[in-house]
């Protein structure tokens, strides 16, 4: 504390700061009772051979790492991961920046607009991936419905959408892009709203393009919350694991939908090996933790939290 | 003609998916031709497991929102108005904890949940999901759109600190904290494989997890059933959505909050 600081100023500071953690305490103590516990149960279960059914740990090893990043499968799964997030994080983030771009131009006639854009970020995930699971369905689907309404004839090469090896991790990230292109549209758009008129003017007499005002005065002023988007975008792709036991229950066909969240479940479950189901959740927390952290590094620097 | 356009262009996104899920009930209820009786059978009380799982889905979801709200919002508002030794370091842990898998915590939380004695009662479906990470975050985002100058003169005004919180500071991002409600109501409504491991008899049973345990049926043409359960998990959650959606949309002021904007 500088010297400078008259005593008032300074008891100030310091009951501040006792009230600091009272205002903390609270939600802290719930955050790391529910965190701590499940982080070191899975550094415990990960470095020994634990067994389920009686609860208990024996032998400490880093086998369990080993083994699992070796296998082909959890390879597959992070690949399919990645093909996930190639779909789900631009185009979330594309048609979420395009409605919001539409929505800030009628702000006032928006609000019933943006009430419906959004609707679909409340809806239980089950019951979203169930609806697009009946969507999807093939033949009998209101996707294939409403193509042969449109005179496509099923043929030889039609897609079987969740049964395509392919298409399969697509069509669901198309669900999840549905599911919260709304809300990721209605935090874009408020901090389109926060861009100053004068900032287009002014770029405009200097003869700024319509893509140069994009790029030089929309884009550096809402890269804030564009990061902020990209950690919960993060957060969303990673914890991506209901809707795959809902739209294609094993991760199939042929593990084309089997990212890594869901191969914990599936080696914790089906192959009831929790030792390697926790190397793996391990693995992924602390990928996921590290990217997020440094995301909001370079978050700290372009919001102000003061 | 141009300024209808991007209406149109809004209108039509907007419906799309939304046609998409009329077809889709449509199309269920129409195939397996369900009796009206039986939807009333299913949705009407007079199927037990439904309505407790009903009544069970209120209490948690409230308690969850209410509670998880409240603490959310405190955290949130110290850790953007107040300056204390290893912010840094806490606000970390508050991000760390949104990267647990959930797909692996469901062991550790049975586990925990047996040690602390509330394992198969509604606690253990509140207590370990009422708070989250996110919730600090975005408590600490919108707070820290609120002027300094705001809390200092409330200070300066006699309000004790829970007093400039509860009465200056909340009441400003009022739409905020509403959002929130409305989306940890929501979380906590819809998530069902986490609270499958805290729960194992069915009067402890939320509509999520009565969904979850339908779900093996899958291949027994259960969806009609499925299908109307749904429409129970979804129809308090519209309807919180729809009253509530101003507050929702009015945090958009709230957030956005950019260093280069104007503030």
């Amino acid at each position: 504390m500088p010297e400078q600081y008259t005593e008032p100023e300074l008891l100030r500071a310091r009951t501040r700061d006792r009230g600091a953690f009272l205002f903390l305490a609270p939600a802290l103590i719930f955050l790391l009772v529910f965190l701590l516990y499940p982080v070191l149960w899975i550094a415990m279960a990960s470095t020994t051979r634990y067994d389920p059914v009686t609860a208990t740990a024996r032998g400490l090893t880093l086998a369990h790492y080993r083994d699992v990043l070796a296998s082909p499968a959890a390879w597959r799964s992070i690949l399919n991961t990645a093909y996930f997030s190639v779909v789900y994080i631009p185009l979330t983030l594309f048609t979420a920046g395009v409605i919001a771009w539409l929505l800030v131009r009628q702000v006032r006639a928006g609000s019933l607009l943006r009430a419906v854009f959004c609707s679909p970020c409340v809806i239980p995930t089950v019951a979203a991936a169930l609806i697009w699971r009946a969507a999807y369905a093939p033949f009998t689907g209101s996707i294939d419905r409403l193509l042969q309404t449109f005179g496509f004839e099923h043929g030889s090469g039609w897609p079987g959408w969740l049964g395509e090896p392919y298409l399969a991790m697509p069509c669901i990230a198309l669900m999840c892009v549905w599911r919260d292109t709304g809300f990721f549209a209605i935090i874009l758009l408020s901090a389109l709203t926060r861009v100053p008129g004068e900032s287009y003017e002014l770029a405009r007499i200097d003869g700024a393009t319509k893509r140069q005002q994009f790029t030089n005065v929309t884009l550096p002023m809402c890269s804030g919350t564009l990061g902020l988007c990209l950690i919960m975008l993060l957060i969303n792709v990673q914890s991506v694991f209901q809707e795959i036991y809902v739209m294609t229950e094993d991760g199939g066909p042929a593990n084309w939908t089997l990212n890594v969240s869901f191969l914990v479940y599936r080696k914790a479950y089906l192959d009831r090996d929790w030792s390697q189901a926790a190397a793996l959740s391990m693995v992924l927390f602390a990928v996921t933790a590290v990217v997020i952290l440094i995301q909001n590094r370079i978050l700290d620097r372009r919001l102000d939290w003061s | 003609m141009v300024v209808l356009l991007p209406f149109a262009h809004m209108a039509w996104t907007a419906q799309k998916p939304r046609e998409g899920v009329d077809a889709a009930y449509r199309h269920l209820y129409l195939t397996h031709n369900l009796p009206e009786r039986e939807v009333r059978r299913l949705v009407g009380m007079s199927q037990r497991p439904l309505r407790v799982a009903a009544i069970n889905s209120i209490i948690v979801s409230t308690s969850c929102a209410l509670l998880g709200t409240v603490l959310c919002s405190m955290a949130g508002y110290a850790f953007a108005k107040k300056r204390f030794r290893g912010k840094a370091l806490l606000f970390d842990l508050v991000l760390i904890s949104m990267a647990l898998p959930p797909a692996i915590l469901m062991m550790p939380l049975f586990r925990l949940t047996v040690m602390m004695h509330i394992y198969d009662t509604l606690l253990a479906l509140i207590l370990p999901f009422c708070v989250t990470g996110f919730g600090i975050f975005f408590m600490r985002y919108a707070i820290s759109a609120v002027p300094d100058s705001v809390v200092e003169s409330a200070r300066l005004d006699g309000l004790s600190e829970a007093g400039v919180m509860f009465r200056v500071v909340l009441p400003s991002v009022w739409p905020s904290v509403v959002t929130l409600a409305v989306l940890a109501f929501v979380a906590s409504w819809s998530s069902f494989v986490l609270p499958q491991a805290v729960t194992a008899s069915p009067r402890n049973y939320t509509v999520a997890i009565l969904l979850g345990r339908l779900m093996p049926d899958f291949d027994g043409l259960m969806w009609n059933e499925i299908m109307v359960v749904v429409s129970v998990a979804l129809i308090p959650v519209a309807l919180v959505f729809v009253m509530f959606s101003r507050w929702v949309i009015r945090a958009s002021t709230a957030i956005g909050n950019d260093r280069t904007g104007p503030c």
